[in-house]
């Protein structure tokens, strides 16, 4: 099995839908490998929760909204859901559940630390292939 | 052959995605902001294809200002915008509708279908591949610059319009694509009338000068359309001479535009038949541009009289298939029926502006009602209240 294949195969085994992520980047694995990687830096968890404690709407939705568009286009469903959840309910009271919302932004936090353990491991067949290719 | 799509989109991943999707087959422009985004478009007018916009640039619908945006520029009113949406909410799709938006894409994109969509727009308003490369003959006027013509014409047309209707420009650009399409299928069905896709594109073009005599008309005679009696019934039709006059003794290095114009201008009245205004002509002597843009016109008509049936385009070639050989000629009825699918698109897209302007109209009635509940609202007269009285008042 190749590198790829093995960085892929770890986020399969982490629920990512990553088939039709990649198919939606018409078969560029290498691009996907790219975006995913920058999830952490997508999260943006801090600036929503800032927003939702100054009850800033406009910043709440947009970078919750943001994260909902990466999620669901890299194929991270967990996040996606939960981000979507988020939004649905912003939308339908604003921030007058607040404790629903904090639950929302906790499961994303916990599905972000998940993958953050993948990103990790990918990292890690990356740098064994390196390796092998130096030895080479 | 136009060969560049543009998206506006903040977010880089999905214009990453946008990219792999159409790299094989276009050159694709992307642009992060809206000022980049109209930056992209003045420098590749003559070679966009379409333009994929976000609704949502940075944090809030400001893609619908940029739309309008675009179709200010010079050269760019024909250039098809896609709107594109992760949240396809009704009240967004109507208002993009309304100011002319040419379709929606729903995120996450899907490669394929995403691929049908677009091509069929291109198709839609430049043509198929072979149609867009159809080179002028020698001496004769090349489709940009009667591109580019026909919009400094067709911008100075509307601006004497707007205290009409705000209606108008969608009429005239609907007409377009209806002629387009009509225009198309009659070259493919018939060569050996001598129509070229080179013509078909000029005779598109130059439907929406056909009502500009009107112009030269007094409001209530306008108004009174072809039903009212004479000697105003008479003077109503002066506007087919008038529009006529307007095309001749223009630079011959403008030809075989003017002329089509003017043949559109001076016979969109007339029936096949021989009946209809001016009163020569008849079947095949009654130009052939003329024939298209007449028989375009009744779509567009029949269209906004089944508006609320299922399926227009078969309620509107029944409708027409009756009228074959007396209003329009058999090979015009071939004709529609080969554009059956370029016409429902057109009907899709009329249906929803149909609706765009009754969810206006009713929102209009609320606030007329909220800010003075003890009056009846004002009949209208303002942006939704009127028809058009250059489209309103055709003969049937």
């Amino acid at each position: 099995m190749d590198e790829m294949q093995s960085c892929l195969n770890v986020l399969r085994n982490n629920d990512v839908d990553v088939d039709n992520a990649v198919d939606r980047l018409m078969g560029n694995d290498d691009l996907y490998l790219e975006f995913i990687k920058r999830l952490p830096e997508e999260l943006h968890l801090a600036t929503i929760r800032e927003a939702l404690a100054q009850q800033d709407a406009e910043s709440f939705h947009f970078h919750l909204h943001n994260l909902k568009g990466f999620a669901v286009n890299l194929g991270i469903t967990e996040i996606a859901d939960a981000a979507q959840a988020g939004l649905t309910e912003f939308r339908a009271s604003q921030f007058r559940n607040i404790t629903k919302l904090e639950g929302l932004l906790e499961e994303i936090e916990a599905s972000g630390e998940k993958f953050a353990s993948a990103l990790v491991e990918i990292e890690e067949i990356e740098h064994a292939g390196d390796d092998v290719e130096k030895l080479e | 052959m136009r060969k560049s799509l543009l998206i506006i989109d903040d977010s880089e991943l999905d214009r990453a995605i946008f990219n792999e999707i159409f790299k094989k087959n276009y050159r694709v422009l992307r642009a992060a902001t809206a000022y980049e985004g109209l930056d992209q478009v003045r420098k590749n007018v003559s070679d966009l294809a379409v333009v994929v916009l976000d609704i949502c640039l940075q944090r809030g619908p400001s893609g619908f200002s940029v739309l309008e945006r675009i179709h200010k520029l010079e050269g760019c009113s024909r250039i098809p915008v896609i709107l594109l949406t992760a949240e396809p909410e009704p009240q967004w799709v109507y208002r993009g509708v309304e100011i002319g938006a040419a379709d929606f894409l729903v995120k996450p994109l899907a490669p394929i279908a995403t691929q049908e969509r677009i091509r069929s727009i291109i198709e839609q308003h430049w043509g198929t591949e072979e149609e867009q490369d159809a080179d002028a003959p020698e001496g004769k006027i090349s489709l940009a610059q009667a591109e580019l013509l026909t919009q400094r014409w067709q911008r100075k047309f509307l601006s004497f319009c707007q205290n009409h209707d705000i209606t108008f420009s969608s009429y005239v650009q609907r007409l377009r694509v209806i002629t387009s399409a009509l225009a198309n299928a009659y070259c493919e069905l018939y060569p050996e009338s001598g129509l070229t896709p080179y013509d078909a594109k000029l005779i598109s073009m130059a439907s929406g000068f056909a009502e500009v005599g009107q112009l030269a008309l007094p409001d209530d005679i306008i108004w009174g359309g072809a039903e009212q009696p004479e000697p105003e019934r008479s003077l109503f039709y002066q506007h087919t001479k008038l529009g006529s006059e307007f095309f001749k003794e223009g630079p011959p290095e403008w030809e075989p535009l003017l002329s089509y114009c003017a043949e559109v201008a001076m016979f969109h009245h007339k029936n096949y038949d021989g009946s209809g205004f001016p009163t020569a002509l008849s079947r095949d002597e009654i130009p052939l541009s003329a024939q298209l843009v007449h028989t375009a016109m009744m779509c567009s008509d029949l269209a906004d009289r089944y508006e609320n049936e299922h399926n227009i385009s078969k309620m509107v070639y029944r409708a027409l298939s009756l009228r074959a050989g007396s209003i329009l000629s058999p090979k015009m009825l071939k004709a529609v029926e080969a554009s059956q699918k370029p016409l429902e698109n057109v009907f899709r897209t009329m249906r929803h502006q149909q609706r765009a302007e009754d969810v206006e109209e009713k929102l209009r009635v609320k606030e007329a009602l909220s800010v003075r509940p003890t009056e009846p609202p004002a009949k209208s007269g303002g942006k939704l209240g009127l028809k058009n009285p250059l489209i309103n008042r055709r003969p049937k």
